[in-house]
């Protein structure tokens, strides 16, 4: 997929996941790279900087397997600014289609 | 890559940061590596899905320096915010560097401009001792005038200068935000 595409939903998808449920880094990571290949290095600053803007929340939980891990946690803050970028992700792809079909048409 | 020489490179990124922020930044990766090996993945393997060290580092050093000069407002913690946005790839730098040497410079321009006219009547003084202030009263008033005008002109550079400094940190995250990584997402 187109790199530009990639970099603007990455947020997004970033957010829809953790809304869904909390998750760890490397789960989140999977989760993400099985659908969207990306490089995975690149989740961390992007999730702390939605933590640092007060999107998400961190806090530490034992695993069954081993150490502690740290989770990620939508706020409320996290939850408007989510809907937000999925309007604005509808209302651009919606007007892309359209743009794709009327060429199609004129063809 | 093994486990060790990416944490390596990465860390060498960070390398002039405060050691406890280091570590904080450092902590995500090796948590990362961690969970991966423990669910039966090699180092090399986990290596290769992160992607560059070198640059998730200048990322971090981007993010990092964003957030300080957020925090903590000074013409340090500005600059090196520039300077680690600049570094993370050559589209940022041509798009910060343009911006940011022409309106420091302009900034800086009407800056010694306030200070020249603020100092005027100081040299009106100066060169009464000299003997060269005739016409008198007409050489007086422009000093005067021109003192208060750049008196009023440096207070205003300091608000100009305040909210400046908000928005070469809102544009530099937007530049992050945008062009951050195009080889690296």
């Amino acid at each position: 997929m187109n790199v530009q595409f990639k970099k603007g939903a990455l947020e997004l998808c970033v957010l829809v996941m953790i809304a869904s449920r909390d998750q760890y880094g490397y789960e989140l990571a999977q989760n993400i790279s099985n659908k969207i290949q990306i490089a995975e290095g690149t989740l961390y600053p992007l999730l702390r900087r939605l933590t640092k803007e007060e999107y998400l929340t961190t806090y530490f939980a034992a695993s069954t397997e081993g150490p502690s891990r740290k989770y990620y946690s939508i706020t409320p803050e996290g939850r408007i600014y989510k809907e937000t970028l999925i309007q604005d992700w509808n209302m651009f792809t919606s007007a892309v289609t359209e743009l794709i079909e009327e060429e199609n048409k004129i063809e | 890559m093994n486990k060790d020489q990416f944490m390596y490179k990465l860390a060498k990124q960070l390398s002039k940061l405060p050691e406890k922020d280091r570590k904080e930044l450092l902590y995500d990766y090796e948590e990362h590596f961690d969970t991966g090996m423990m669910k039966g993945h090699s180092e090399e393997e986990l290596a290769r899905q992160l992607g560059d060290p070198r640059r998730i580092g200048k990322d971090l050093l981007a993010e990092y320096r964003l957030e300080r000069a957020q925090v903590e407002k000074s013409v340090k913690h500005i600059l090196q915010a520039i300077f680690a946005t600049m570094s993370v790839s050559f589209l940022n730098l041509i798009l910060v560097l343009g911006p940011a040497i022409g309106v420091i410079s302009l900034y800086i321009g009407l800056c010694s401009m306030a200070i020249g006219l603020a100092i005027t009547p100081f040299l009106f003084i100066g060169s009464m001792f000299i003997g060269t202030v005739e016409p008198f009263f007409i050489n007086l008033f422009i000093s005067i005038t021109l003192g208060s005008g750049g008196l009023l002109m440096g207070s205003a550079l300091f608000f100009v200068g305040k909210w400046l400094y908000k928005l070469t940190l809102s544009y530099i995250r937007f530049n992050i935000r945008i062009v951050k990584g195009e080889s690296a997402v």
